[in-house]
């Protein structure tokens, strides 16, 4: 089993250790290009595509291109303008094909959930016996009210992957759901369609 | 999933926890009467009014090297072995108790970085060159080695022993007070020594010039950061002595603060304490380095002008020698014990015992810089009849200024106890080691004893729970005392010593302490060298596990492999809340898509009450998964430890 405890399980008593995962991640922008790039990765040629993003429409929660062409690559989670005014956690569950994927953690909390500095919590993983299946969940912390609405795209959590193997696979959400600051889900938020990512 | 992989899950999540959340040690939970697991209960120490009326006491080396002859010049103490017996020397082992030489008030140092690596030092006598050992297998064997003699005439007889570990691999620093050559003189010297090959030659390092009678040296090192000194690297390796001095009268001087440099070099001498009642700031100080660089506590002692309770005085050096902060705390107790004829001393079986001891916790954990005193209390001052002494440890996070303290919990109940030792070792687990009184001719030996045992107990979570409490000595070298003890006035009641140590030490990851300790038996002569009634004896012992950090030993244990401190155990069936019904507890919310799984329905649950204690609105006891009355991190690794299981 692969864990991950949002960089350092909660994020403001770590925030040294996620800024250098951030760093570490960030700091390759050149690599960057949806659908083209090379280089190379667990012997896979990583030339990748991606297809079927869309931009997420107002409290739609969608995946975004793959930043980075070459294994790994870094899959965000974007949450299109929403108008709710109570968002405390979003959890989804995210499927594709062991065969040609693999996370690879950490994953990284974006800036949805705690745009006013509030700390959140972050956690993402696989189980050994369902290695195709990320269940992953960001939540803020504490007793306290969730994020309003917000005029713009905005990333809710960023999630690597490696390749194992050529060939494609779909990222497809199920399990989504946001809940409110009483934890109670948040009918209006959606989960999107899948994307495909192919590595040559 | 297995009970097997449960368990690892668990271990994961325990250290998890351990690297980034903070252990509280939670109160006691209603299992404890059921397991034996002993906790600790603190309570604040009541000050002492910095401006208490005290004074020094007599020197610690009368009766030990000295004493006042006819016309009052310091003679040799008739303790002392006047030559060496030609009988051989009796070298015994006995179970693990291993047998080093005739002698007392040892001192023993581990190499940081070889617990195989021992130097030990004890008073003797006249063969002051063989009053040190060393081992390099861990206390199987040890090898004779041989004390410098201090500058000039110092070369006569020695005392007041003392040891710690160096900054380096193979860096060992030993201590004595050499009196002068020259018989019935009034001048003896501290005498530093160091080895930096494990203990094989030992040149001298350093010999305070100051005149007078030295008296109770002790010293620290400052550690480099590697091993848990401050981040600075400008006073590391500087050696931190501290001495009384006493005139030839045996008037109190005053006790000195004496910097060293790491070549040797004496530094700026800073003056204690003096005679005066507003300069006296207790005498006998033991040293200790900080965690930060320059920095090191000094303890004091003091009796009370009536002589009825001492005082305990910290204070703080900084920029390694340059600036003194007196008088951060100071409190007052009875020793344990009862005076020792018309003095002031107090004492048990005949003999005076030892002070407190301090040390720090300079691990990377949560409890660094945590001050520990530990010392030998009377719970029962006014009545002799019943126990006269237990083990008494204090604490202070803070630096020093303020102070808890606690009775050692799991002492023999009725029985005496003193000759506390305490060493904090790496990772800050505290071992204690002291002496109790077993038998004895009248209320069961509790002032006056005719056997005695030593015993050992550590504590891996600074102090709240401590393992039970196991005899080390092996029985045929149990202390053998005379049953009323003799009049040692004339000595001054020196016997075994005024302390003893214990030092941790890991070889291979393995933890280990070395309880050095002196040993009697009334039976032998006393007259010789090699049939001393007093002899130095070391015993390794190897601390219980406590493999998920939670301060509860595996033996005791009722989850040995889950951190829950609390140990609660709801339906009373030996195993622990915290693993009977995990991970099935960590499914807070099983509704929806988290029916049956551990997901992100479960974490809004513990988010939301993350941080939250029992009285806390926001405390949902659902997601207090250890449990310990408040939602932590520690409950946070557990979810997260079985993230995306589907139960069975």
């Amino acid at each position: 089993m692969r864990t991950d405890v949002g960089a350092s399980g909660v994020r403001g008593h770590g925030s040294h250790v996620a800024a250098a995962l951030c760093l570490a991640l960030l700091g390759a922008p050149a690599l960057i290009a949806c659908g083209g790039g090379g280089g190379g990765h667990h012997g896979v040629v990583t030339r990748i595509t991606c297809g079927g993003v869309t931009a997420p429409g107002q409290d739609q929660v969608e995946f975004a291109c793959p930043a980075n062409s070459v294994s790994p690559i870094a899959v965000r989670v974007v949450i299109g303008p929403t108008s709710s005014m109570d968002v405390y956690g979003i959890k989804f569950d995210v499927v594709f094909d062991p065969a040609v994927l693999t996370f690879d953690s950490p994953a990284m909390d974006g800036s949805f959930l705690n745009k006013d500095g509030n700390p959140t919590v972050l956690q993402a993983a696989t189980q050994p016996n369902d290695p195709g299946r990320l269940v992953v969940a960001v939540t803020r912390q504490g007793a306290v009210g969730g994020v309003g609405a917000s005029a713009a795209q905005t990333t809710v959590v960023t999630l690597p992957f490696a390749a194992v193997a050529a060939g494609t696979t779909s990222l497809v959400f199920e399990n989504g759901a946001a809940v409110d600051s009483g934890l109670a889900p948040i009918a209006a938020i959606q989960f999107g369609a899948s994307v495909s990512v192919t590595f040559q | 999933m297995t009970e097997l992989s449960r368990t690892g899950l668990a271990g994961a999540a325990c250290a998890l926890t351990a690297a980034a959340f903070l252990c509280a040690a939670g109160t006691s939970g209603s299992a404890d009467a059921a397991r034996p697991i002993l906790r600790a209960r603190f309570s604040p120490v009541a000050p002492a009014p910095v401006a208490a009326r005290t004074a020094p006491g007599p020197p610690s080396f009368h009766g030990k090297a000295l004493r006042r002859g006819p016309g009052g010049a310091w003679q040799p103490a008739g303790t002392l072995a006047q030559t060496v017996s030609t009988a051989g020397v009796p070298v015994t082992t006995t179970a693990g108790d291993v047998f080093l030489a005739d002698g007392s008030e040892t001192a023993v140092a581990v190499n940081p970085f070889n617990g195989h690596n021992l130097a030990t030092v004890y008073n003797q006598g006249y063969l002051n060159t063989s009053s040190m050992k060393t081992s390099a297998d861990g206390n199987l064997t040890w090898t004779t080695r041989t004390f410098p003699n201090g500058s000039g005439p110092f070369s006569g007889f020695a005392y007041d022993p003392w040891a710690v570990s160096g900054n380096g691999n193979g860096v060992l620093f030993t201590g004595l007070i050499r009196t002068d050559s020259v018989q019935n003189s009034a001048e003896s010297r501290v005498v530093v020594a160091r080895s930096t090959d494990g203990g094989a030659s030992w040149p001298r390092l350093f010999t305070p010039a100051r005149s007078g009678m030295h008296d109770r040296q002790m010293f620290d090192v400052d550690r480099t950061a590697a091993l848990g000194g401050g981040s600075g690297t400008a006073h590391d390796g500087k050696v931190y002595l501290c001495y009384d001095i006493f005139d030839a009268g045996g008037s109190y001087v005053g006790s000195f603060f004496q910097p060293v440099s790491p070549a040797g070099a004496g530094l700026s001498e800073v003056q204690l304490s003096d005679t005066t009642q507003a300069g006296f700031h207790g005498f006998e100080f033991q040293p200790v380095a900080g965690v930060a660089d320059g920095q090191v506590y000094l303890m004091a002692n003091a009796p009370s002008l009536d002589g009825s309770t001492a005082y305990v005085l910290i204070h703080e050096m900084n920029g390694g020698g340059s600036s003194l902060l007196h008088d951060k705390a100071s409190w007052n107790y009875v020793p344990a014990g009862q005076h020792l004829g018309s003095t002031i001393r107090f004492g048990l079986n005949g003999h005076r015992i030892g002070g407190p001891s301090m040390d720090i916790d300079r691990s990377t954990g949560r409890r660094r810089g945590t001050l520990y005193v530990i010392a030998d209390e009377n719970p029962n001052p006014a009545d002799p009849t019943l126990d006269q002494g237990d083990v008494v440890l204090r604490l202070s996070p803070d630096g020093g200024t303020t102070w808890s303290m606690a009775t050692l919990p799991g002492l023999a109940s009725g029985k005496t106890q003193f000759f506390s030792m305490i060493d904090v070792d790496d990772n800050g687990w505290i071992h204690v080691a002291y002496y109790q009184n077993e038998t004895g001719s009248t209320n069961g030996g509790v002032l006056n004893a005719d056997t005695a045992n030593v015993y050992y107990t550590v504590s891996s979570d600074g102090g709240q729970t401590w393992a039970p409490h196991t005899r080390v000595n092996d029985p045929a070298d149990a202390l053998d005392y005379s049953d009323p003890p003799a009049d040692l006035s004339a000595q001054d009641y020196y016997l075994i010593g005024d302390y003893q140590q214990i030092q941790a030490g890991f070889v291979a990851g393995q933890r280990v302490a070395y309880i050095c300790w002196s040993g009697y038996d009334k039976n032998r002569s006393n007259i010789y060298l090699n049939d001393k009634r007093d002899r130095v004896n070391c015993t390794s012992v190897t601390p219980p596990l406590d493999s998920d950090g939670d301060g509860v030993f595996d033996p005791a244990d009722n989850c040995p492999t889950f951190y829950n401190p609390a140990q609660q155990d709801s339906d009373g069936n030996g195993m622990g809340d915290a693993c009977q019904n995990f991970p099935a507890d960590a499914n807070v919310d099983d509704t929806g898509s988290s029916q049956g799984r551990i997901d992100g329905s479960d974490l809004f649950v513990l988010a939301r009450s993350f941080g939250a204690c029992q009285g806390d609105a926001a405390f949902d006891a659902r997601v207090d998964l250890n449990p310990d009355g408040c939602v932590d991190g520690i409950d946070l690794a557990f979810m997260t430890s079985v993230w995306g299981l589907v139960l069975p």
